[in-house]
């Protein structure tokens, strides 16, 4: 019994890798559900409403979600199997951290469930956008968004050989900066900022100490602003009045970079924009 | 013999160490900090208005967490002290009989609901409309000269429920963060508070500590018994109402800037009862150098270790006060039946 079990699990499995490696050559699916945050952003921008079933909550809450407004006008669900399977989607679109279980259970009801690994770089943007039109059968209009954050860092990168980096942190909520092997680290690097986390050692993101903070004497702050004036400690954290002293500048960024695909670009371009004002 | 040698030390002697204690320890954690700064050359620089790294860690970051430590430790002393000579009960304290936690709900709505955002006084008026709150409840509950049981029942459960509406309030709040601030509510921390929270907490503070210090001779006289009390000509209403007022002010202003930091009020008076020849009205302003002693140094305790996130100062206090809550639980045992 426990052997036809395991051998039927196997089967399915094997059956369903065939599958999604063959998934690139199915018709354009037409009732595409997200249960991913980060992929919502780039249905909104790529793919015809109509197509599009539902998006996942978190994309219609401003806090979490730079496409809120938009994602108001389309259906909504939990991420829950019993959320997503009476919707009966030809194609599910799931970020590498969805729950595994949710994405096992819906292979197994014999949905199409397509995983996209979000980028963890810059560069991997454009290879994640090209990939993401090919799924959704908009290769064309994905092509143009890649061609054109690829334009933007080539251009940051000719212009970062000139200029002298202006030292700063990335600073976000409670007191956490951005150190290497982050986004916020290229973003900022290759905007033509210098981020002094890297000068203490600092990978990935740590809470650092204001005392630490104000005497590494940065001339920036990059701050992440949020739209949403929703009180909490850690957003307090970034109105301490030490941080206005000492000539630092504080650059808020409307966007929300959580998802940083489909912003990418726009990030870049009011990065570099704050720092041609500063040398001015 | 030894309570003998305790009560040699004579009364303005006692406030004159606590004095110079409370002092040195304040400067000293103005000098203390992961940033090796001068001190005399911030004051040099406050001095001629030089702008520096120097003054700015010292009197933009320090200054407010130590002020911060000195008042609200001050308040949690003097609030324990009122608290026990009040209801005659040497388990009372604001924070193990939910005061402080009712203060932190009151805290906890106004700002997370962006009420707190409209006028400045909103954020402490809440908190202390919620200690005075609490406060009610546990007279009701438990009352003048009640058993240490039933302080102790009505304790808990004024705990528990604020500490549940604190979660159910976080929990539906709209920022992302609220959910893990409940420790900060819970516990209590002074890390990078600024000079805001001084100024919107300290009028009341002190109006509270003015309130409750001027009750003295009441908590002498009821020290000999309600009725006593009566007869020496003291309105026991018009004094209670005072008493809860001033409680009310002090601890909401503290707890609307710190956070609910427990067993202060607890462990201090205890600790300086005797040397006070168990003088209810002289304890209180004992307690308070004695509370903003305990707590400045858990607070400069808690800056020194290098942990990824800094140790919430109730853990300090609870650390130390659990034992002593035991230990004055046992002594109190024989009196429950």
């Amino acid at each position: 019994m426990r052997n036809l079990q395991l051998i039927l699990t196997f089967a399915l499995t094997s059956f369903f890798c065939m599958q999604s490696a063959i998934a690139e050559q199915l018709p354009p699916a037409q009732r595409i559900v997200s249960i991913n945050l980060c992929l919502d952003a780039l249905l909104i921008k790529l793919v015809e409403p109509a197509r599009v079933d539902s998006l996942y909550y978190l994309s219609a809450n401003p806090q979490f979600s730079s496409v809120a407004e938009e994602a108001k006008k389309y259906n909504l669900n939990h991420g829950l199997a019993e959320d997503v399977v009476p919707r009966n989607p030809d194609l599910v679109l799931a970020g590498t951290y969805t729950s595994p279980e949710l994405k096992t259970l819906l292979k197994q009801l014999g949905f199409r469930v397509e995983v996209l690994d979000l980028p963890q770089s810059l560069n991997d943007i454009s290879t994640h956008i090209r990939r993401f039109g090919q799924l959704v059968d908009r290769p064309v209009e994905a092509e143009a968004m890649a061609q054109e954050l690829e334009q933007k860092l080539a251009q940051l990168d000719a212009i970062q050989k000139k200029i002298t980096p202006v030292p700063g942190f990335w600073y976000s909520s409670n007191g956490v900066v951005a150190g290497g092997d982050t986004v916020e680290n290229e973003l900022m690097t290759r905007a033509g900022f210098h981020n002094i986390a890297l000068d203490k050692n600092i990978s990935g993101f740590k809470q650092l100490d204001l005392e630490e903070l104000i005497l590494a004497q940065p001339k920036v702050l990059i701050i992440e602003a949020s739209d949403v004036q929703a009180f909490s400690l850690a957003q307090e954290y970034l109105q301490h009045p030490a941080l206005r002293t000492n000539n630092i500048k504080i650059i808020r960024l409307p966007a929300t970079l959580s998802c940083v695909a489909p912003v990418a670009a726009e990030a870049i371009e009011d990065l570099m924009q704050q720092r041609q004002k500063l040398s001015q | 013999m030894q309570k003998l040698s305790v009560q040699k030390i004579a009364f303005p002697i006692l406030m004159l160490l606590l004095a110079m204690a409370v002092m040195t320890t304040f400067i000293f954690s103005l000098t203390m900090g992961n940033a090796s700064i001068s001190l005399v050359q911030a004051i040099k620089d406050l001095i001629n208005h030089t702008a520096s790294l120097h003054q700015t860690v010292v009197w933009e970051i320090r200054l407010p967490r130590a002020t911060l430590a000195l008042l609200v430790g001050a308040t949690l002393g003097l609030a324990g002290a009122a608290m026990q000579g009040f209801l005659r009960n040497p388990l009372a304290e604001p924070g193990i009989l939910g005061v402080s936690s009712g203060a932190a709900l009151g805290a906890v709505l106004v700002l997370y609901f962006g009420l707190a955002a409209t006028a400045w006084y909103l954020l402490p008026a809440a908190a202390i409309a919620g200690a005075l709150v609490a406060l009610i409840l546990v007279y009701l509950l438990a009352g003048f000269r009640s058993s240490v049981l039933s302080l102790i029942l009505a304790g808990v459960a004024i705990n528990a429920m604020a500490g549940a509406m604190i979660g159910i309030a976080l929990n539906f709040a709209p920022s992302l963060f609220a959910m893990q601030e409940i420790v900060f509510w819970l516990m209590g921390s002074l890390s990078n508070r600024n000079i805001h929270h001084v100024y919107v907490a300290a009028p009341f503070i002190i109006v509270g500590w003015i309130l409750l210090l001027s009750r003295y001779r009441f908590l002498n006289a009821l020290s000999l018994g309600e009725e006593t009390a009566t007869t020496l000509g003291f309105h026991p209403v018009r004094e209670r109402n005072l008493l809860l007022v001033g409680l009310a002010l002090c601890v909401g202003a503290s707890v609307a800037v710190s956070g609910s930091i427990g067993f202060v009020g607890l462990v201090v008076p205890h600790l300086l009862r005797p040397f006070v020849g168990h003088n209810p009205g002289r304890l209180l302003i004992a307690s308070a150098l004695g509370g903003a002693l305990l707590l400045m140094g858990a607070d400069i305790f808690v800056r020194q270790l290098d942990v990824a996130r800094e140790l919430k100062l109730g853990v300090v206090t609870s650390l130390l006060g659990g034992p002593f809550f035991l230990m004055l639980i046992l002594k109190t045992r024989s009196r429950w039946i």
